[in-house]
């Protein structure tokens, strides 16, 4: 039996690969060839257990049934394993479900309805199989998991249920239930019940795990007890081996270990198995028949009994040496598959990248050349796996330095307060820093290429004199053209309006191939270079303090040994004078009258002259430490000028003077100042002009509010290069050679007139010679006096 | 001809009054000129033994005198520069003078210069 049980056990998971989409049929198709199988076998090799009323139908034709059975059933149950084509699984299944309805047919004819009802509904079920294969339940997740539990339970419902009518209308009173009759109804109740709850939990409840092995065990528990207490006592072999396969199958179905074979029914192992146990149940039946037949031929009716009971035992030995046979052949199918299913671990193992499953030699010349072929495969594609591993570890290593690498040169990079710029061979950036952007004037979130943009568009380096390089002078040209290295050249770098003083060095990036960029680095010198500019600017300052001082001290200088010879001139004079008297009277003892007059005169004059000198001197002295004082008075100009006439042809006996006076109102000056303002210019006058020249002076008013002093001359006059100098301290005219004084008798007039108020003024007149004019407000005065003293 | 004649050449009245005074008590003969160009018309019209010459002076000056005086043709009498400066021996060298007296000078002094440059 043992083919049998490991038959309906390896089927009754269910089914394969149809099972998980659809309505699973593999259990059915499993039972189905079975029993069909051992049916046939029973037909052909115990035809005598087939005499009985019950099989009536099928007497004529006995042997044709067996095979028939036989040879379908194991087609059928070589659907599953061998899986076939679409169309031959369909014509295989109406095939046996048309024998299963003429079975029922043959029952029906002698109304054995449990008969009629199962293999008239299996039969039925068969030949649909291959439609419901593919249907899917509406109500997702309660689908019943498999048309042969789905059969039986309907099934067993129609069978309890007629059995409890049979039972309610003295049905069972036929020869079939002769034996049963008692327990008959009690059978059905339970078929029907059963029957009932497996259809409602296949209809409504069949993803419930416990439910559906419960009702299924149900169900199966009620076919085997129908087996036991009805088809054996009955001597039904077909109802057995129907009832009993069924009944095994669905209380076999929640076995654990059985769910795990399922994947083996595609296995070459079990194909294998399939196709030897197949030929064997064919050769074994054969032979039994055969040999049957042969033995029949010559026995008496006495020994007929004895044959039967001989074929009967040789059942029994049929299905012990298949058993025995299947085991054989399962161990040797197991060994022939082995090194393949191996092979296939090695390589499902390999393919999830591990190599160390071990390769089992195969004797079977196919599979041995297999396993060799992989096995080099494998090698090589270790060693290749190995060298790749090398490989990129050491890629990995050198990365990993790059990466170091780089990293220490971004810090580098951006941490520099120096400016530094990246540039392709298009003299666009490629990398700049953060203290580049600055000096740019780059947006910080600008990118390189906008940065570029920005810096080509807006900045541009310049001279310190604001010319912008030529293109061929810029730095990052030279490097990238010729090759430069330029070293800290100094550029105003112009962004914008911004100009910074940039210290700029620039040099040409290489390759094997030549300059494929350029880096310039800038420092921002704007700083230095303003220091450096306000050190030049103050050296500048500081010179020109220095030489205006050491012009000072030179003008001093010079006016001091002018002064010493101005002063040293009369001095000699006076010594002169005095020796030559005193010569004389040593000499004679007595001097002549007329030549100390002369003498004296001559003392006289040099002593005034003297006088004059120092008094000079004195007012410098004053005007520069600011002590000159004014001591105003009313002063009648005209008068005044009138009355130093004398004084001046007195002065310059050989000069004629001509005066030209006007009235003036009163003014309040200090009148000794005002004529040595006068005596100055009268003395110029007489200095820068041949004797023969009259000198004028003029007196006028100006505007009511003052009066007009006027000296002109008809001498050199003053040189252009002079004019502008004639009024400064220590100044002397340089165009026309000496004539003596101390250049500073026009510098102390110019300040007593302004310390009054008043102005000096040059004028060069056509013709020749000069005009000085000075002009006095009335200055002060008090109200009460003009008008009394105007009166006057 | 036994006195010796001496030129001065000063523009201050009162020096050229007395040093020529003083010669001729001592018995030069003196002529005296205002400035460089008056004493070198004097100069023209007859020779002296020797030429006191003042250098600052309105017109022509000592130096653009001693500079004229050298190039004129004829034997040149020693000058010797009466100056009130302090740079003595820049004046010899810049007049070709033979000697220089400073002023104030004594007159003593200076009649010792015009005997021993004009001999007696």
């Amino acid at each position: 039996m043992s083919v049998h049980v490991a038959a309906p056990a390896a089927s009754a998971p269910v089914a394969g690969r149809q099972e998980a989409p659809g309505l699973g049929t593999g259990s059915l198709s499993w039972v189905a060839g079975v029993v069909s199988c051992l049916c046939g076998a029973m037909i052909l090799i115990m035809p005598h257990r087939f005499q009985t009323p019950a099989y009536a139908a099928m007497q004529p034709y006995l042997f044709g049934w067996g095979v028939a059975f036989l040879l379908l059933g194991l087609a059928f149950t070589g659907l599953v394993v061998l899986q076939p084509g679409r169309y031959l699984q369909a014509l295989a299944h109406v095939l046996v479900g048309a024998l299963w309805l003429m079975l029922a047919w043959g029952f029906a004819g002698v109304g054995a309805l449990t008969g009629v009802l199962s293999w008239g509904l299996f039969g039925i079920g068969i030949i649909l199989a291959p439609l419901l294969s593919g249907l899917h339940w509406r109500r997702s997740g309660a689908a019943p998991h498999s048309l042969l539990s789905l059969l039986a339970g309907l099934v067993a419902a129609a069978l309890g249920g007629s059995i409890v009518v049979l039972w309610l209308t003295d049905g069972l009173n036929t020869p079939v239930y002769a034996a049963t009759r008692q327990i008959m109804p009690l059978l059905g109740l339970a078929f029907l019940a059963t029957g009932l709850a497996l259809l409602l939990v296949n209809l409504f409840f069949a993803t419930h795990p416990r439910l559906s092995v419960a009702a299924n065990v149900a169900v199966g528990l009620a076919y085997l007890a129908y087996v036991i207490l009805q088809s054996i006592p009955a001597g039904a072999l077909t109802g057995i081996t129907l009832f009993g396969l069924m009944g095994l199958s669905l209380v076999a179905r929640p076995w654990p270990r059985v769910r795990a074979w399922r994947g083996d029914l595609y296995s070459l192992r079990a194909r294998l198995v399939f196709v030897s146990v197949a030929v064997t149940t064919v050769s074994l039946v054969g032979m039994v028949v055969l040999i049957s037949n042969v033995a029949l031929q010559d026995m008496t009716v006495a020994s007929l009994h004895e044959i039967e009971r001989t074929r009967e035992h040789s059942f029994v030995y049929l299905l012990l040496a298949l058993a025995g046979a299947s085991m054989a052949e399962i161990v040797m199918a197991g060994w022939l598959a082995r090194p393949l299913a191996n092979l296939s671990e090695a390589i499902d193992s390999l393919a999830a990248g591990r190599a160390s499953v071990p390769i089992i030699k195969s004797s079977i010349a196919e599979v041995a050349h297999l396993t060799q072929a992989f096995e080099d495969m494998r090698q090589r594609l270790l060693q290749r796996t190995a060298e790749g591993e090398e490989l990129l570890a050491a890629q990995e290593e050198l990365a990993r330095d790059a990466e170091q690498r780089a990293a220490a040169l971004d810090a580098i990079f951006n941490s520099m307060t120096e400016a530094v710029i990246v540039y392709d061979k298009d003299r666009n950036f490629t990398q700049l820093n953060g203290a580049a952007r600055e000096m740019l004037g780059v947006a910080p979130g600008a990118t390189v290429a906008e940065a570029t943009e920005y810096a080509q568009r807006y900045t541009w380096p310049e001279h310190g004199d604001g010319r912008r390089l030529e293109h061929q002078e810029r730095p990052v040209v030279r490097a990238l053209t010729r090759g430069e290295v330029v070293v800290t050249e100094r550029f105003v770098l112009r962004a914008g309006e911004r100009r910074t003083w940039a210290a700029m060095s620039a040099a040409p990036i290489r390759d094997r191939d030549g300059i494929i960029g350029a880096v310039a680095v800038l420092r921002d010198v704007s700083d230095q270079m303003r220091a450096n500019q306000e050190l030049e600017r103050l050296l500048r300052l500081e010179q020109e303090a220095r030489s205006q001082t050491e012009a000072a001290l030179h003008l001093r200088d010079e006016f001091l040994s002018i002064a010493a010879h101005e002063l040293k001139t009369p001095v000699t004079s006076l010594r002169g004078y005095a020796q030559l008297l005193r010569r004389r009277f040593d000499k004679t003892s007595e001097l002549e009258p007329h030549r100390v007059l002369e003498a004296l005169a001559q003392v006289d004059k040099q002593t005034r002259r003297l006088a004059r000198l120092a008094e000079q001197l004195l007012d410098v002295s004053r005007l520069e430490s600011g002590r000159l004082e004014l001591q105003p008075e009313e002063v009648r100009l005209p008068d005044m000028v009138g009355e130093m006439m004398d004084e001046f042809r007195h002065a310059y006996p050989e000069r004629s003077f001509v005066l030209q006076s006007e009235p003036c109102p009163p003014l309040m000056v200090d009148m000794l100042r005002i004529q040595q303002v006068l005596i100055n210019l009268v003395d110029n006058a007489a200095k820068f002009s041949a004797a023969d020249t009259p000198i004028e002076i003029c007196v006028a008013p100006v505007d009511a509010t003052g009066a007009a002093l006027t000296v002109r001359d008809y001498g050199i006059g003053v040189s252009s290069d002079d004019r502008p100098h004639i009024f400064e301290r220590y100044y002397q005219g340089r165009g026309n050679g000496y004539r003596g004084g101390m250049g500073i008798g026009l510098y102390i007039s110019r300040e007593i007139v302004q310390m009054h108020g008043g102005a000096i003024d040059h004028q060069a007149m056509e013709g020749g010679g000069s005009r000085f004019i000075v002009n006095l407000p009335c200055g002060p005065q008090p109200s009460a006096v003009q008008p009394g003293e105007g009166a006057a | 001809m036994s006195s010796r004649r001496i030129l001065v050449v000063d523009d201050d009245d009162g020096i050229r009054g007395f040093v020529q005074l003083a010669l001729e008590d001592e018995g030069f003969e003196v002529l005296a000129a205002r400035d460089g160009r008056e004493a070198l018309t004097t100069l023209g019209r007859q020779p002296v033994d020797l030429i006191l010459l003042d250098m600052r002076m309105p017109g022509m000056d000592g130096w653009r005198f001693a500079e004229a005086y050298a190039a004129a043709p004829g034997v040149h009498a020693p000058i010797v520069v009466m100056t009130a400066a302090r740079d003595e021996a820049t004046l010899v060298e810049e007049v070709g003078a033979a000697a220089v007296i400073a002023k104030p000078f004594d007159l003593q002094d200076l009649i010792d210069i015009a005997t021993h440059y004009a001999g007696r």
